[in-house]
């Protein structure tokens, strides 16, 4: 009976103290929320739940924000923010220029083409020799101007300290011609040198500045940064002095959440105005919601699967075709990427420059087609639903990693239907690599970026030498037109080659493309001006965002 | 009062062990879909008369996944289990019989080692060294979980050779093979099937929490962990997804539970005398 009583006795407290918790959490929650309903932000239960939440993940400091409701702040929250202020530091100046600090010579806009930003005109002098005019109004933050000598001594920072940035620069020559005109001398004729220079890798800054601090940071952006903890948070303010179009937000935080639910909530809750790096599982969460919406943008690059072209089933094309054609694309969108990609049935397909390409090749889903070609390479179905040919069975072992595991079980599914008997073996990437080190792999995916210069990118895939050549394709066609590339000096008739490569590949498919990897941005509804743009990673600030004042 | 209890525990942990049992081998029969076929058009779906426990992000029922990963989810448990019993019983067995030799110094040492080293991260670097599947989370499991059975023997071991019965046996000329499997063996097997009831439970979490990381099965075979894994991913927008394996894993850990603890009542002379 006494045990009853203390049984009874520990529920009552522990309700009691469950009940005085969920009282305190509810008021905590419900002071943001409640400001916001009477701003008129018009915050449902759901809201309140997920400000609540935001606010118990250690954002509450912030929380009134979004109630300020004029141009004064944007908070963004990233997956990760820069470890240092030094733009050669790996990915920092991809951080510093997402966020409005850092600048490169030129920029690529939404629909692909290359646009000047700190220069003002580029041109083509002669096959190796281009000329860059700059800017004489641009300044760097401590004011100091933006010549040829500024420019130079940044991009040889850059060349021998940041390791990223030498695929870009290591094939260019920089001279000055005068104060504001740059000479650039390329190793190889007809170079795209302002697409070279538009990367994150060769952002502009003061090569005399340390770059350790705030203080001593010398860059050209419209937002200067004035507080920063690294990994955590960066601060930004309006630099008063910048040369272009000033931003109409007056201050950007830019801070860092690593858990993607937390910064979902985030955005949810309107704590913060946009969050980066939203996975497809978490789009249901913003169907109906009017606080944020998505933005989701195809990037450019694309979800590639690389077969082994030394292993024996797959030395035969009509079998790599097959397992081309086997695909439901449509599907495999809607069931790995949640609908928020297109189909894309050749490599370059994902490069805007590039759209005709999308379905060149493998216009539509055909099972009979894999299975007619299937038939003629010798691979009879069995009774089980599986292909032999000389007494073995047509393997395939699929190793996925990160993300891909459930774009593996769709794409074993698809290719189970033909007849082939595929794996999925799902793990950490290092052991892809050693896969394919030893060779004893058969197909994995990758998904490498289309947007660049064309001979580089395609080279890189398919020469025999290419370093993202992992099946061994070798063939003559293909060699030969890229050797026709290499020469070609007109945009026009490089564009049509590269072209040709591409669908030459896809028909021989040493490789199978799918559709590019979707690039999701959580947007408050608040916020306008937003750009959508395949690479969002760089361009989430511009100068025409706006925020609501209610 | 308690006493009263202990047929209780036995009784009910083997009802719902049965039940489980039942619907678990009986996958092939009382699954009403394949649990590997996918269906784009029934994704995510609410539990309804169709699919009682929903529809997972291929369209796949999870009430069929969730019977037909019991399967695994148990056969795979139960086979890392009595590996682990039998190489913990020799272990044990040899260790105890030879005590004090360098024989067991070695393997008491070789234990101590193995009791200091989490089993999950001798999980993670044999799936990193040789890939992720369901025989190498075995053999990580199995590795590590007969430790617990070998130092029990080696205990039931030393306190029966204390015994007249062992004193006798060694007067009539009885060989060590003898003794060890007509009389140390039976008295250990009481004791470390108590023990595997209790450990069952925990190798199903274990194995279920190591799917869950995606160091077992692969696709797309379900398995209780992994199920919740790829549920985790739909939480927010279908959290009945994780019902069916959730429950599942509950009910057959505390089955387990139950029946050892109703074991342990019944067979543990110890708990018998403190009672």
């Amino acid at each position: 009976m006494k045990k009853v009583l203390f049984l009874s006795a520990l529920i009552v407290i522990i309700t009691l103290v469950g009940c005085s918790n969920n009282s305190n959490t509810a008021s905590t929650g419900n002071n943001p929320a409640g400001t916001k309903d009477s701003a008129g932000a018009g915050s449902g239960p759901d809201t309140s739940d997920k400000a609540d939440a935001a606010d118990k993940a250690g954002n509450a400091d912030k929380g009134d924000n979004a109630d300020k409701g004029d141009n004064r702040e944007l908070i963004v929250a990233g997956q990760e923010i820069a470890a240092s202020l030094d733009p050669v530091k790996p990915l920092t100046s991809s951080y510093l220029r997402n966020i409005g600090a850092a600048e490169a010579l030129f920029k690529v806009d939404a629909g692909g083409k290359v646009q000047p930003e700190l220069a003002e005109s580029a041109a083509e002098v002669d096959p190796t020799t281009w000329e860059i005019e700059l800017r004489p109004e641009a300044r760097f933050w401590s004011g100091k101007a933006i010549d040829a000598d500024a420019v130079i001594a940044s991009l040889e920072r850059s060349k021998s300290l940041d390791l990223q940035a030498k695929p870009f620069l290591e094939e260019l020559t920089f001279a000055k011609k005068d104060d504001y005109t740059l000479q650039v001398k390329t190793k190889r004729s007809h170079m795209q040198v302002p697409l070279n220079l538009s990367y994150y890798q060769t952002v502009i800054h003061n090569a005399e500045a340390k770059h350790d601090a705030i203080g001593t940071m010398d860059l050209t952006g419209m937002y200067k940064v004035v507080e920063f903890s690294p990994k955590q948070k960066m601060i930004l303010a309006l630099n008063e002095n910048y040369w272009g179009k000033k931003p109409v937000i007056q201050r950007v935080v830019y801070e860092e959440i690593s858990d993607e639910q937390t910064r979902v909530l985030s955005v949810l809750s309107g704590r913060s105005q946009v969050a980066l790096n939203i996975g497809t599982t978490s789009l249901a969460q913003f169907r109906d919601s009017k606080e944020a919406k998505i933005s989701a943008t195809p990037a450019a690059n694309t979800q590639t699967i690389y077969l082994n072209l030394g292993k024996p089933q797959f030395e035969d094309v009509r079998v790599r075709q097959a397992l081309s054609w086997a695909l439901n694309r449509e599907e495999l969108v809607i069931l790995a990427a949640e609908g928020e990609s297109i189909p894309v049935s050749t490599w370059l397909g994902s490069n805007p420059a590039f759209a005709e390409a999308k379905n060149a090749v493998y216009i539509k889903f055909d099972p009979d087609k894999a299975a007619e070609l299937l038939d003629e390479a010798g691979w009879a179905l069995g009774s089980e639903g599986i292909r032999y040919k000389d007494g073995k069975p047509l393997t395939l072992r699929l190793m996925t990693w990160g993300g891909d595991k459930a774009l593996g079980e769709a794409l074993q599914n698809q290719w189970t239907s033909v007849g082939v008997k595929a794996e999925v073996q799902h793990g950490d990437y290092s052991l892809i690599q050693t896969a394919r080190e030893s060779g004893d792999w058969d197909a994995s995916i990758e998904a490498w970026s289309t947007f660049g210069d064309e001979l580089t990118l395609l080279t890189g895939q398919y020469a025999p030498e290419g370093s993202a050549n992992y099946g061994g394709f070798n063939d003559a066609e293909t060699n030969q037109l890229l050797a026709r590339l290499a020469e070609e000096s007109d945009g026009a008739a490089r564009n049509k080659l590269a072209l040709q490569i591409n669908e030459r590949v896809a028909g021989q498919a040493p490789v199978i493309s799918l559709f590019p990897r979707p690039q999701i941005t959580a947007v408050s509804g608040k916020l306008h001006g937003f750009q959508d743009h395949f690479r969002q990673f760089e361009n989430t600030v511009n100068a025409n965002l706006t925020l609501d004042s209610k | 009062m308690s006493n009263a209890n202990h047929p209780v525990s036995l009784v009910s942990g083997i009802v719902v062990l049965g039940l489980l049992a039942i619907l678990i081998l009986g996958a092939p029969f009382l699954a009403p879909y394949d649990p590997v076929k996918q269906n784009v058009t029934e994704r995510l779906e609410k539990p309804s008369m169709e699919h009682p426990l929903g529809t997972d992000r291929f369209g796949r029922d999870v009430l069929s996944r969730t019977l037909h990963g019991g399967q695994t989810t148990l056969i795979s448990s139960v086979v890392a289990l009595c590996a682990a019993l039998i190489i913990g019983l020799f272990v044990g067995l040899t260790a105890g019989m030879f005590h004090g030799s360098i024989i067991d110094i070695i393997l008491m040492r070789l234990i101590d080692v193995l009791l200091s080293f989490p089993f999950m991260v001798l999980a993670m670097v044999i799936a990193a060294l040789f890939g992720t599947s369901l025989s190498h989370l075995l053999l990580a499991v199995v590795a590590v979980w007969w430790v617990s059975f070998a130092r029990l023997t080696r205990s039931v071991v030393l306190h029966a050779k204390n015994e007249t019965s062992f004193a006798a046996a060694r007067v009539l000329g009885a060989t060590n093979g003898a003794i060890i499997f007509k009389e140390l063996l039976p008295k250990a097997i009481s004791p470390v099937l108590i023990l595997a009831t209790f450990e069952l439970g925990s190798l199903i979490l274990s194995i279920a929490a190591l799917s869950f990381l995606g160091l077992g099965s692969q696709p797309p075979a379900p398995e209780w962990g992994s199920m919740l894994a790829d549920g985790r991913d739909h939480f927010m927008q279908a959290p009945h997804i994780l019902i069916g394996p959730a429950l599942f894993i509950f009910l057959t850990v505390l089955a387990f539970n139950l029946i050892g603890e109703g074991l342990r009542d019944r067979l543990d002379p110890y708990e018998k005398t403190e009672l």
